[in-house]
């Protein structure tokens, strides 16, 4: 178990998951306030995984609020053209055999 | 001729096929987000936000959006193996809106999404929840206040599951479990098998 802080502002401003914390367990708040924070293991491997999903989340930003309906027009067109050239190709380079 | 009617037909069933994913919420790329944001502009994303006032708030949000009526929707991760939302979460995102109203000035909707993702990174569900007013921001603090102060007696968790991972169990169970003794900090004090480093 790991002591993480120690709680010393009082009557700073309140931070949103120091609040949230009052819904989950008022004691627990209490107790961190008076003894710092303290973590299990189970806990910190938690809040790793928790930090590594908010990492790819903040990088997959731009990815999820991009309009898709652009992008799939982009990529068909795209696709149709490369399939074109691939056909065309293969058929040059038959004829080229055959010749 | 009949090779470009080929390609043709081949890029149409591809077409059809993704559409259909996109349709079933198979994409990711329109999964993640609820149909109210799909098409919204990113505004802010992982931003500390504070406001001052009658509550001085400080919160940082993971992504804020700006919905078709030019409101601000909060969006919250939560990593956790339940597909649901908690108390604890309204509340977080209330502070949140009171952080960001009390910084840009700008409108923020009463309502926001909890975006919930399982340990392994699978995501799970996408959750509305509707956001508690200012005023009771402000009497929430003020219980805040009052506990860290001694003045009102801390309420337990209603879930035993939260116990179970509490590292305060042991100096707050056996009391909790006794329901004619109190919880009282003399009493822990007293018994002195609980040391804060």
């Amino acid at each position: 178990m790991a002591v993480v802080e120690k709680r010393k502002r009082r009557g700073a401003s309140v931070s949103a998951s120091e609040l949230a914390q009052m819904g989950v367990c008022e004691r627990l708040v209490v107790f961190e306030h008076r003894y710092g924070k303290r973590r299990t293991v189970e806990q910190q491997h938690a809040i790793k995984r928790g930090l590594l999903a908010h990492e790819r989340f903040y990088r997959e930003r731009h990815r999820d609020s991009i309009r898709p309906g652009r992008y799939f027009v982009a990529f068909l067109v795209f696709v149709r053209r490369l399939a074109l050239w691939a056909v065309k190709w293969f058929q040059s380079r038959k004829r080229r055999d055959e010749n | 001729m009949r090779t470009e009617a080929a390609v043709g037909v081949v890029v149409g069933a591809l077409a059809v096929i993704l559409w259909w994913r996109r349709r079933r919420g198979m994409d990711p790329w329109v999964a993640v987000l609820p149909p109210e944001l799909r098409r919204a502009r990113l505004v802010y994303a992982e931003r500390l936000f504070r406001s001052v006032g009658a509550v001085s708030v400080t919160a940082k949000v993971d992504r804020v959006y700006r919905n078709a009526a030019g409101a601000l929707v909060l969006i919250e991760l939560k990593t956790r193996e339940a597909n649901r939302t908690y108390w604890s979460d309204v509340i977080e995102l209330s502070a949140q809106r009171v952080a960001v109203m009390g910084q840009t000035g700008e409108a923020v909707a009463d309502h926001a999404y909890v975006l919930t993702d399982r340990p392994d990174g699978h995501r799970t569900g996408c959750h509305r929840v509707r956001l508690k007013p200012h005023n009771d921001l402000i009497t929430f603090v003020a219980r805040r206040r009052e506990l860290l102060a001694g003045k009102i007696e801390p309420q337990p968790t209603r879930s035993s599951g939260m116990c179970r991972k509490c590292a305060f169990a042991w100096p707050c169970d056996p009391l909790w479990l006794r329901s004619d003794q109190r919880f009282t900090w003399s009493a822990i004090a007293a018994k002195r098998k609980f040391r804060c480093n």
